[in-house]
Formats: C-alpha cells, sequence, structure tokens
C-alpha cells in the first residue's frame, strides 16, 4: 500500500526478526505447522511444473524461501502479528510463483536452472536483486513466441489430463465433485459452505479427501 | 468471437488455490489425520523440515562469516601494504597499543566489548590495529611509558 503524502512521518518502522529470532521460530515449529509447510511446498512445485521448478524439489523451496526470508527482499515483521510458520508459507507461495513467472517471461533463457540465492546479486543500494527479477526480456522474438506457444499449449494438455483424472476419479462422489466444480469457478472455502450448505467439519471432510487423491494424482502425472 | 470459457490451465489453478487453501488453513488436528491416513510420520517429517530451514540459516551465516573474513583479509592486506611507524618486536607492539589504550580511552570500550580483556587479542589483531590507529595518525599522540 502506497503511503498518503504528508503522512510518510507517522509511519513507524516495522520491526524485521533477526536470524537468531527466526532460529528460535524453526524451533518452535510443531509437528503439524512442519507437515502444513512441507505439503504446501510440494503443492507449489507440482503446481509449477517441472519447467519453472528445473530440478528444484520442494527441499530446495523451504531451503530458499528460508534464504529469502534472511535476506530479503521479504522478510518476517515482528509487529504485524503474524506468525513465523503463517509468513514462510506466504513466502513459499510468492516464490514458487516467481520462478513460475520467470519461467513463463524468458522460456529460453538457460539461467532459470540455478537456486535464486546463487544467482542473486546485491544493487549499488545493497538491495537483494533475485535473479527471477533481473533476467525479464523486454521483447520476445518470433523464436520465444513460439516457444511459449508451445508451452502454453503442453500445460493446456496437462492441465487437462490432470483435471480429467481428478473429475474422473470423483465421477460417484457428489458432495465432492460440488465442491470441486465450486472451486474451479473460483470460490473460497466460505462461500462454498454457504452455498453448498455445509457445516465446515462436512467441508473439510471433503476437501481433504480431495486433497489427499488430487495429490496423488499431480504426483503420478509428473512421475511418468 | 473470442473464447471466453476458462482454460483448462486456469480451471486446474483455480482447483488448486482452493485444495492450498485447505492446507494453509485446516486445524493442526486435521493436518497431522491426513498425514497418518497418508501414511506420514509426523515426527519424521518434523526433523526433516526442521533440518532443512537450520541448515537454510546456517549456510546464510557461513557466506556471512566469509564475506567477514574477505574484508579483514582485504583491511590487514590495506594496512601492510602501508608504510608505518610501529615497534618491530611483537613486545614493543603491545605495550604501544597498551599505552594507545589508556591515553586514547575513546577506543576502549569498542576493544573491551569485543575481546572483554586485552590480552584476549593476537599479536596480528595488535598490529592491524595500530596500523589503522597510525594510519589515523593517533599514535604520533601516544607516549610509551618510561623505563625503570
Amino acid at each position: 500500500m502506497k503511503a498518503k503524502p504528508g503522512n510518510q512521518k507517522s509511519a513507524p518502522a516495522r520491526r524485521v526478526a533477526t536470524q537468531d529470532e527466526i532460529l528460535q521460530a524453526i524451533e518452535k515449529l510443531t509437528d503439524a505447522d512442519n507437515e502444513r509447510l512441507e505439503q504446501f511446498a510440494i503443492s507449489r512445485i507440482l503446481r509449477i511444473g517441472r519447467l519453472a521448478a528445473a530440478g528444484r524439489s520442494h527441499d530446495d523451496l523451504l531451503h530458499e524461501s528460508l534464504i529469502s526470508l534472511i535476506e530479503g527482499p521479504r522478510y518476517w515483521y515482528l509487529d504485524d502479528d503474524v506468525s513465523f510458520v503463517t509468513c514462510l508459507l506466504g513466502v513459499i507461495r510468492s516464490l514458487s510463483s516467481a520462478w513460475a513467472g520467470h519461467r513463463k517471461r524468458n522460456p529460453n533463457l538457460p539461467r532459470y536452472a540455478e537456486l535464486a540465492s546463487e544467482g542473486s546479486r546485491r544493487s549499488d543500494e545493497g538491495k537483494l536483486i533475485s535473479p527471477f527479477e533481473k533476467l525479464r526480456v523486454a521483447s520476445a522474438n518470433v523464436e520465444q513466441i513460439k516457444i511459449e506457444a508451445e508451452e502454453d499449449s503442453a500445460r493446456e494438455t496437462a492441465a487437462k489430463a490432470i483435471r480429467d483424472a481428478v473429475m474422473d476419479h470423483f465421477e460417484d462422489d457428489e458432495p465432492a465433485m460440488l465442491v470441486l466444480m465450486c472451486m474451479e469457478d473460483g470460490k473460497d472455502g466460505p462461500t462454498i459452505r454457504a452455498e453448498l450448505n455445509m457445516t465446515e467439519p462436512q467441508y473439510r471432510t471433503v476437501t481433504r479427501r480431495i486433497q489427499r487423491n488430487a495429490k496423488k494424482i499431480r504426483e503420478d502425472f509428473y512421475a511418468r | 468471437m473470442p473464447d471466453k470459457s476458462p482454460k483448462e490451465a486456469e480451471r486446474l489453478e483455480r482447483m488448486i488455490d482452493g485444495l492450498e487453501e485447505y492446507i494453509t488453513t485446516a486445524p493442526d488436528a486435521e493436518i497431522l489425520e491426513a498425514a497418518r491416513e497418508e501414511g506420514r510420520n509426523a515426527a519424521e517429517t518434523s526433523n526433516r523440515v526442521k533440518g532443512i530451514l537450520r541448515r537454510a540459516v546456517r549456510s546464510h551465516q557461513q557466506l556471512q562469516l566469509m564475506a567477514a573474513r574477505e574484508g579483514y583479509k582485504r583491511d590487514a592486506a590495506a594496512m601492510a601494504a602501508a608504510e608505518f611507524e610501529i615497534p618491530k618486536t611483537v613486545a614493543g607492539r603491545r605495550e604501544l597499543f597498551m599505552a594507545a589504550m589508556v591515553q586514547l580511552p575513546s577506543f576502549q570500550p569498542a576493544f573491551t566489548l569485543q575481546n572483554r580483556e586485552f590480552k584476549d587479542l593476537s599479536d596480528e589483531d595488535i598490529e592491524i590495529q595500530l596500523r589503522k590507529m597510525a594510519l589515523l595518525d593517533l599514535l604520533s599522540k601516544v607516549k610509551l611509558p618510561e623505563k625503570e
């Protein structure tokens, strides 16, 4: 959010967590936190696909997200009342999106294969610049457009195959099909529950069933 | 007329959005129950994830340490390249350094904080610090104690 003119002086500086505070937060992570972090990282890697991940695993995503939290440009602000796990989940989301975005913008550049922390450099002001932010190609040439079109087509084919497999799996499971269709329309949990007249536990039970099977279908697809 | 129906990739993205929302918001007990159902050991996952995160912090700290060492080496090389009149013996340099600490008290807090006692400073540290002081033309004001 942009600061309002004349209002800049009143905003107090937010305190960024130190490395020691981050280490303490790591030690305090519960089994559920760690399970959540790993499952989310796995989902993000499956989601962006092998090309964007470029050989990086969900472990690499966790590692790079933590580095990004220490070095920037993403930070854990202690005054924001956001838990460490919530903050890290946000970093995992934005970093994997950056990998996907970079791959989409630069389909034929070889440098996407390195880890962000290895390819990062500092600006003259000392700000860390991710290689995924600096390698944007200003004008696409014909070959790039062709590669992009081929990748778009491959992405569509893969998405159709995965979606069809998920839908086929839940063909005889009406609650799951209804939830899936609502999700496809971009509706969030509370909206879906209200629309389908489901209680929160009912909705979560169905979603957990979908999550478990959809994950397996996605893993099997990319393992081929 | 352009096709306005959502593409397959967009549909799948939205579906995954919904499933990721579940991962990030489900109560802890359910997350652990889902792990058990899928045959995962939550304690093992915890050790593995914490290990990855700890290693990330350590690898970053090692890089910082290496950068600091490089800076120290650069400082030392720059000091060594310059010509200063400082005592030739280790004992002489230590004596001058101690005299400087007494006669230039504004320097003391930095050294006492870092080294607690001056005896913790190595001979090389003392030479580097003397060269830094010489570079700032501070040593000309320091007088060595008279020998009895």
